[in-house]
């Protein structure tokens, strides 16, 4: 039963609807925040985390990079979150005491192992892009995204987005990045 | 493999070991490969900060709705806020009405289903904090699911004073231990008090029965429940109907 729920679960997700999110969200969000309180970060930035934790969680999710879940969503949250708790904590210069039960979530680091968590702020050249990137037609905005974003294959965007070859696909690519180009390139003349 | 389909693999997740290290001999041997790689990697990256920040903005909406479902966010507020985490429960425990009914249930599923370790809002853990009480202890071993901790402290709280919450959690961990009987002693104990927490012990007693099969006293609390308190009140007449 907790197999069928689990995949059941995570294709919802992949779906991307705001009622799926809102459940999982508020589903783990007590189980994180208490979890969290384990570390020493002030209150107000438990949620913070929580919600990078998640988005990173979601981020991975939708790439395909994580495609079946071989432990309970909360756990992947908690793996997450122990590591952004960790990074901000050595950002703040603190060190980790003691007292903080670093082995809780040990164990299940191999779960994330393969996961994109790094986060970085953008570059001036990136903020650039991004500009650019949010000028451009929804339809080229959609395929990038599809591409890039969601890792999918060229005939998958075919099919998802009824176009009608691969070639059609590709050479619709390959403009999308021309003109984005061609923009940044007008902008820093 | 020509440079297009290395990198048409990268970003499809398709690249192998061996693809892997040509890419990087190209990424280290040819600039204008490497400007290339590194435009689209930044559009990658740009795409996802985008998705994330769309995400956040509706995360916050979600913190919102919270809030205002909580108009005190204070741990102490007790009632009010199991009150929210029951409301939760309940949009959560709907969404399982339907799968549930297609499987069938027993009374053990029902009670999986049902139950959640009782919050701490009686004890808030906050940073920096230097309070070495047997309160703080109690709580910072129940809030990590070290039930057995819990009931040392707990007992030992006791012997010092006597609140009403002392019973309840203690009845909380063993019920997360699984010791029914234990826990029932407790909620009865609380339920004969008519004070703090009557209205959740009998919640948790129904619960409790479920979980030793006996579904006649499971009934016989929810209706208890139903008939004289508010709390939980939907969640208890729904599992009442299933219980049938």
């Amino acid at each position: 039963m907790q197999a069928i729920r689990r995949t059941i679960r995570l294709e919802d997700v992949r779906q991307g609807s705001d009622e799926v999110l809102r459940q999982v969200y508020e589903e783990n969000r007590d189980k994180f925040l208490n979890f969290a309180r384990r570390y020493d970060l002030p209150e107000e930035e438990n949620v913070d985390v929580y919600q990078d934790a998640f988005i990173i969680f979601h981020d991975n999710v939708m790439s395909g990079k994580l495609e079946t879940l071989t432990s309970s969503i909360s756990t992947y949250l908690f793996s997450i979150g122990k590591y952004l708790i960790f990074d901000r904590m050595r950002k703040n210069k603190k060190t980790v005491g003691s007292q903080f039960n670093m082995d809780i979530v040990k164990d299940e680091d191999h779960l994330i192992e393969n996961l994109d968590i790094e986060e970085g702020s953008l570059t001036s050249e990136q903020q650039l892009l991004r500009k650019h990137f949010d000028s451009l037609g929804k339809k080229c905005q959609e395929l990038l995204t599809l591409f890039y974003y969601r890792g999918y294959t060229i005939q998958e965007i075919m099919e998802a987005e009824h176009y009608n070859s691969e070639n059609v696909v590709k050479s619709a690519k390959s403009r999308c990045l021309k003109s984005l180009k061609e923009r940044i390139a007008a902008n820093s003349m | 493999m020509d440079k297009e389909t290395l990198i048409y693999r990268y970003f499809a997740n398709e690249l192998d070991k061996e693809g892997e290290a040509v890419l990087n001999q190209l990424l280290d041997s040819d600039t204008e490969f490497r400007k290339r790689f590194e435009f689209e990697k930044s559009l990658k990256k740009v795409i996802r900060h985008k998705k994330g920040e769309d995400l956040k903005a509706k995360l916050n909406s979600f913190e919102v709705d919270i809030a205002k479902k909580s108009p005190s966010s204070k741990p102490k507020g007790g009632f009010r806020n199991w009150s929210i985490a029951a409301s939760i429960a309940l949009l959560i425990g709907l969404g399982w009405v339907g799968f549930n009914t297609f499987l069938g249930t027993s009374s053990d599923a029902l009670y999986e289903e049902h139950f959640r370790a009782y919050p701490n809002t009686v004890y808030t853990i906050t940073r920096g904090d230097t309070d070495d009480s047997l309160e703080r202890k109690a709580f910072v071993a129940y809030e990590s699911g070290d039930y057995e901790s819990a009931i040392d402290y707990l007992e030992e709280l006791k012997g010092e004073e006597n609140k009403a919450y002392i019973a309840f959690y203690m009845a909380q961990s063993h019920l997360n231990l699984g010791n029914t009987e234990a826990a029932l002693a407790l909620f009865q104990q609380i339920m004969d008090s008519e004070k703090e927490f009557e209205a959740e012990a009998h919640w948790y007693t129904a619960l409790a029965h479920l979980k030793n099969g006996d579904k006649e006293n499971a009934t016989r609390y929810l209706q208890k429940l139903t008939a004289g308190f508010d709390y939980n009140r939907e969640r208890a007449e729904a599992l009442l109907q299933k219980i049938d």
